[in-house]
């Protein structure tokens, strides 16, 4: 046991020491409501008319990766998924080989083997609420509000978008231009496109992986700019 | 340069060593760890050991919180009070099992055996891992209607706990995941396996005549859903039940979303049938001769309904008393009374 815990941490050194240079990419997510900061006083209209107010608004990024400028290739950088609360300061710091990037991009959700292999730790702790526990899985997107055309109690609406399995895995990849690599990236992250989409008078809940999520997590994408 | 950070590695090193062998001296080396004991004929378990080794302390550990009120919000309500080990751990005589504010829940607690070899849980199959199963009763409403949070902080601030979370996972800090694995330990080692059948098939002992013949019905016509050794083959189905329209349970479909699972269930293991009673899903069927007469004239044909029982099961009165006299031999005394499965002394 002790020889190969020798052996492991000298294989570690071998890596910190000699392995290539590195240098950090900074994310900053800028948390909007129909491109005007977020805030739980301020409210938008959706494409159906409705008006929502939003309280709560939490989501996974994970799977992030950069594509080399030259080369064109893919590089996957390791790190488990991040839990974003959209209320809170958000900034995501990521460790890549030192070189010059043209792409950014990472996944909203949580890939399908931390959904298979028991309780996780971390961001990913059951405890943190965006567990579904009757039904094991991730919610991949959290996010609560009241509307005036809610039919449910409180004038609530409850979206969780979540499910990691065919045919409704709601995981959807965002691949973002990185044209200044000295500089941190701004990602605007707009709530208005996932509204859009949704009627809340016909549906002020979704609280399982159905056709309903996969119609709001095809619209994810289009939260994401720069 | 170079030479500087080649230094400081090798410092780091020798740190990284040292705190190593220490957390092997202070933790790992105190704990017995053992293997899970089950007969050599059966398959290996679907269980991944490696995560969650197997040790007497983290049993007990499991044990312990297993039977304690904390876990729930009034203290009322252990996971043992639904799942008592005299009913094979489902819970005796009782159709929906009764959780907080005595609120029922929407099923019949399951009898809890061979946890190891299932690969999902609940009648839908809506849980997919033994380790984040008991959070499904911690967190809901009708059950133990606990937040997570609020469990850990109960059980960090006893004086009891974090000394036997440190000796076992080697952190006193009680977290989501050590809680769930020292449970997963104790449900895991919930064997049965040493039921009269078994010592028959042992060449041990021997089936009385009816007993006999009604194995010899048993596996012509039960064995394609419920196979020896679990006399389950996890598999979803369709037995013609009709839905209960006030609970509106249609089973697999609610976690598929799909039409073709509608109304299908878990075939349930039979192991310690005689003593689980209230049956089916919902415990709407109280006794076993209303089971085998449901087999016989009453399943419903749908979509959905099993192929295998498109013309029901014919059984005679005669036929349904040597399968019923079958069906005992699977009760295991030593498991309804294994004193290692039972309440823990006081600590
Ligand atoms: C209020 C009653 C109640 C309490 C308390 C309770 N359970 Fe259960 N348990 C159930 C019911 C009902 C089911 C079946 C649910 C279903 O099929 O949808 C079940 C299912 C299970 C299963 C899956 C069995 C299978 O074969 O699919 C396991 C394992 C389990 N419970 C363990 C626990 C543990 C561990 C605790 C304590 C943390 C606990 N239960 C507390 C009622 C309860
Ligand atoms: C087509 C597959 C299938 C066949 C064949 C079948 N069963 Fe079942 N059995 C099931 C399923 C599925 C359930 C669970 C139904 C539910 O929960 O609603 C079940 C439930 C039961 C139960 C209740 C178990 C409990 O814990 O609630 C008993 C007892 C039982 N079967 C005995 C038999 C016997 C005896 C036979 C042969 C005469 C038989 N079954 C044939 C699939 C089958």
């Amino acid at each position: 046991m002790i020889k190969i815990l020798l052996f492991l941490s000298l294989l570690m050194n071998g890596f910190n020491c000699f392995a290539k240079a590195k240098q950090t990419i900074t994310i900053r997510l800028e948390h909007r409501l129909n491109q005007l900061p977020l805030s739980g006083n301020r409210s938008t209209v959706n494409t159906f008319n409705d008006s929502l107010t939003v309280y709560k608004w939490q989501y996974y990024l994970s799977g992030f990766f950069v594509t080399d400028s030259i080369s064109g290739k893919q590089i996957t950088i390791a790190k488990t998924p991040v839990l974003i609360n959209a209320f809170d300061t958000s900034i995501i710091i990521l460790e890549v080989p030192k070189g010059r990037y043209s792409k950014i991009g990472f996944t909203v959700g949580v890939d399908s083997i931390y959904n298979v292999t028991g309780v996780q730790t971390g961001d990913l702790d059951p405890a943190k609420a965006m567990f579904w526990t009757w039904q094991t899985g991730y919610i991949h997107i959290k996010v609560e509000g009241n509307s005036p055309q809610s039919k449910a109690p409180f004038k609530k609406f409850t979206y969780h978008i979540g499910g990691y399995k065919h045919p409704f895995n709601t995981n959807r990849r965002i691949t973002l231009d990185y044209t200044n690599n000295n500089r941190p990236v701004n990602i605007n992250v707009d709530l208005q496109p996932l509204f859009n989409v949704i009627s809340v008078k016909d549906n002020a809940g979704i609280m399982s992986p159905n056709q309903a999520a996969i119609n709001m997590a095809d619209a994810l994408p289009l939260m994401f700019s720069l | 340069m170079k030479r500087i950070i080649t230094i400081l590695c090798l410092l780091l090193t020798g740190a990284l060593l040292c705190s190593l062998v220490n957390y092997e001296n202070s933790t790992r080396r105190k704990l017995r760890y053992k293997n899970l004991e089950y007969p050599a004929d059966w398959p290996a378990p679907v269980y991944d050991f490696k995560s969650n080794p197997l040790s007497e302390e983290g049993i007990e550990l499991g044990r312990q919180l297993f039977y304690d009120g904390l876990l729930s919000k009034d203290g009322n309500f252990p996971c043992a009070s639904c799942h008592q080990q005299g009913a094979a751990f489902g819970t005796f005589d009782h159709d929906l099992s009764h959780g907080f504010n005595d609120q029922h829940s929407l099923r019949n607690a399951p009898p809890l055996q061979n946890l190891a070899w299932q690969s999902l849980f609940h009648a839908d199959g809506g849980i997919n891992h033994l380790d984040v199963q008991p959070l499904a009763p911690i967190t809901a409403p009708n059950e133990m209607a606990e937040t997570i949070d609020n469990v850990l902080a109960k059980l960090q601030a006893t004086k009891h706990y974090p000394p036997l979370f440190k000796q076992v996972f080697g952190s006193a800090q009680i977290t989501t995941q050590n809680m769930s694995k020292a449970l997963s330990q104790f449900l895991l080692t919930m064997i049965s396996a040493n039921s009269k059948y078994d010592r028959v098939m042992a060449g041990k002992d021997t089936f009385s005549l009816p007993q006999q013949l009604g194995h010899q019905m048993f596996m012509e016509k039960c064995a394609g859903c419920h196979p020896p050794p679990f006399f389950t083959d996890f598999s979803f189905r369709n037995i013609g039940l009709p839905v209960e329209p006030t609970l509106n349970d249609f089973g697999r479909m609610t976690i598929t979303n799909d039409p073709r699972d509608s109304l299908k269930f878990k075939v349930p293991s039979l192991r310690n049938i005689a003593a689980s009673y209230p049956y089916g899903h919902d415990g709407r069927i109280f006794d076993l001769q209303s089971m085998l007469d449901h087999y016989r004239n009453e399943v419903q044909q749908s979509p959905t309904t099993d192929s295998l029982l498109q013309k029901g099961i014919p059984l005679s009165n005669f036929q349904k008393g040597q399968i019923i006299a079958f069906l005992y031999t699977l009760t295991d005394s030593s498991f309804l009374k294994n004193k290692k499965l039972g309440a823990p002394g006081l600590p």
